[in-house]
């Protein structure tokens, strides 16, 4: 009987976490599906009647979001892009090839990790501003890419280191050259890490805030949490708008979570935590 | 000779590194040693350290160190405290177990922008959902203006970081007790220890290495959050929420004084080295 009261006291403490958890994201949910006026009235009506989706379709028509979400999009695959071609040869070069300062060097790669990013900001600014590169993607691709290295280089150097050497030792035996061997050996069983750190690096992408704040302008290179951060309406905060472009937003990382949280999981643990 | 070509495979990350990373940082402490105002200089002025010397004396500046200190040590508090809960609870089998853990992660889905907003919306002085639920509840008589006042404001933006952030210390810990090998709980159960004896003799001394990671990673990140504050309260209301980034942000990019801002920067840059130190150093002296 004993253990029943305390296994009842963890299902009751795992359904407020997860209440609690929820509560935000439904709140939100809720009011994305209403009417403009039952927005804006008290009581509130925590059951939409009517049902609506008038805000899903005001932020695609008053509002330039298709754009926006399609910026977001280019700008997340590029970082992956670009960061896959720059961080796989490191972490390769760390893992496998002959080099003197691995550790030292490791830890010059990691140490950006914890450069906050008011602390880079200013000289990014003036740097795009005296290219004439305010409000293009690559002011974004750039250091997006960059920033995603310490994490990309970190959790690919581990999965490298564990696919078995004897592989590439059979392949030099017959005179494979470093890159053949990263090409044809180690690439094709790399692809759960890349599953796992691509989607990190395009989550992190995602959410992005302070630098897409400072280096765009309008919906030419803007990014979703820009857009989602600076809504205002003439009257009112416009609560459904926002509300509607907030689900948007989370739809594909939840997705993603979803589907992949075990990789992910292992993922941070691994490389430390940053989302 | 021949040329070791293994370095080049480390070459574009060096190059990126180098130009978006170690060059800005670089520049911002050179940048902190100029007076430079955008509205009307084209090029930055050395001055020496007398940026520093101002900020010393800037009332604006010990405000937002006490409001990132405040912040910083009740948001880690509070999350350690329901990360710890989170990591035991999903430690244990239960029916369901799947489904809850898949909902206390979403929060990782959801950018701090959209988190900011939502919780905005739900501390609302007129549409947001507190005041309707604690009037509803007859704990609150009237609505209030939760965002508006310095006090009620921090505890928002607390409330909301947690709500965010808390699954990585849970996730953490959770990490660290499912190391632990269950032989130990077996040999206790034997020896007739009770469920709560176990967990403070087993459970935690062998958690607290889990313990310190999570404590440093989430100190250093609430010692430098930004986003959520940004667009939830704006620094605001009269500057109780201003913490040291959005300081340095503000005096950037709405004063244009890139000297100052760099200035507040470095300090606070400096001041969460520091931190990390302390922390990384009692890792040490704990695990001895």
């Amino acid at each position: 009987m004993k253990i029943n009261l305390s296994r009842l006291i963890i299902v009751f403490v795992a359904i407020l976490l997860a209440l609690f958890t929820l509560f935000p994201i439904v709140w939100v949910l809720v009011s994305s599906l209403k009417t403009r006026s039952a927005i804006f009235s008290t009581p509130i009506e925590w059951i939409p009647n009517p049902i609506t989706l008038a805000s899903y379709q005001e932020v695609f028509t008053y509002r330039p979001f298709g754009r926006i979400i399609m910026n977001s999009i280019i700008v997340g695959f590029s970082v992956v892009f670009l960061s896959f071609i720059v961080a796989i040869p490191a972490a390769y070069a760390l893992a496998r090839l002959r080099i003197k300062w691995k550790i030292p060097i490791l830890m010059l790669i990691l140490s950006p990790y914890i450069f906050p990013a008011h602390t880079l900001v200013a000289p990014l600014y003036l740097l795009f501003r005296s290219l004439e590169w305010i409000n293009t993607y690559q002011c974004l691709i750039i250091p997006y890419t960059s920033f995603s290295l310490p994490l990309a280089v970190w959790l690919l150097t581990i999965y490298i280191n564990a696919i078995p050497k004897e592989l590439d030792e059979a392949a030099r035996i017959d005179g494979a050259s470093n890159l053949k061997v990263l090409l044809s050996i180690i690439m094709p069983l790399l692809k759960p890490g890349l599953v796992t750190t691509g989607l990190l690096v395009f989550m992190g992408s995602w959410v992005e805030f302070m630098y897409a704040l400072t280096f765009t302008v309008n919906e030419q290179a803007q990014t979703i949490p820009v857009a989602i951060g600076s809504f205002y309406g003439r009257y009112a905060i416009p609560w459904g708008e926002i509300s509607a472009a907030s689900i948007i937003a989370i739809i594909p990382l939840a997705t993603i979570i979803i589907l992949f949280q075990r990789y992910l999981i292992k993922g941070i643990l691994q490389g430390g935590l940053k989302g | 000779m021949k040329i070791n070509t293994s370095y080049f495979y480390l070459l574009p990350t060096f190059l990126l590194l180098f130009i978006v990373s170690f060059y800005p940082l670089l520049r911002t402490f050179q940048l902190s040693l100029a007076e430079y105002d955008l509205t009307y200089m084209k090029e930055p002025k050395f001055i020496g350290l007398n940026n520093y010397f101002i900020l010393l004396k800037d009332e604006n500046f010990i405000t937002s160190l006490y409001a990132t200190l405040i912040f910083t040590f009740t948001t880690v508090a509070v999350e350690m405290i329901l990360g710890l809960i989170m990591a035991l609870v999903l430690n244990e089998n239960f029916l369901g177990r799947g489904i809850i853990r898949t909902i206390l992660i979403l929060p990782w889905g959801v950018p701090a922008v959209v988190e900011a907003q939502m919780w905005k919306f739900i501390y609302n002085d007129r549409y947001g959902a507190i005041n309707d639920i604690l009037y509803r509840l007859g704990i609150i008589h009237e609505y209030k203006a939760w965002l508006a006042k310095p006090d009620t404001a921090m505890m928002a933006l607390i409330t909301a970081e947690a709500w965010a952030t808390s699954i990585f210390v849970g996730l953490i810990l959770l990490g660290g007790l499912q190391s632990i090998p269950e032989d130990l709980y077996e040999a206790a159960k034997v020896d007739g220890a009770g469920r709560m004896k176990r967990f403070i003799y087993i459970t935690l001394p062998l958690l607290k290495y889990a313990f310190v990671v999570a404590l440093t990673f989430r100190t250093i990140q609430a010692f430098f959050a930004f986003d959520a504050i940004y667009v939830m309260t704006g620094g605001g209301p009269g500057g109780s929420t201003r913490v040291l980034s959005i300081y340095a942000y503000d005096t950037y990019f709405k004063y244009l004084n890139f000297g100052y801002g760099s200035c507040i920067a470095v300090v606070h840059f400096i001041l969460g080295f520091i931190l990390a130190l302390l922390y990384l150093r009692m890792m040490k002296i704990r695990l001895e």
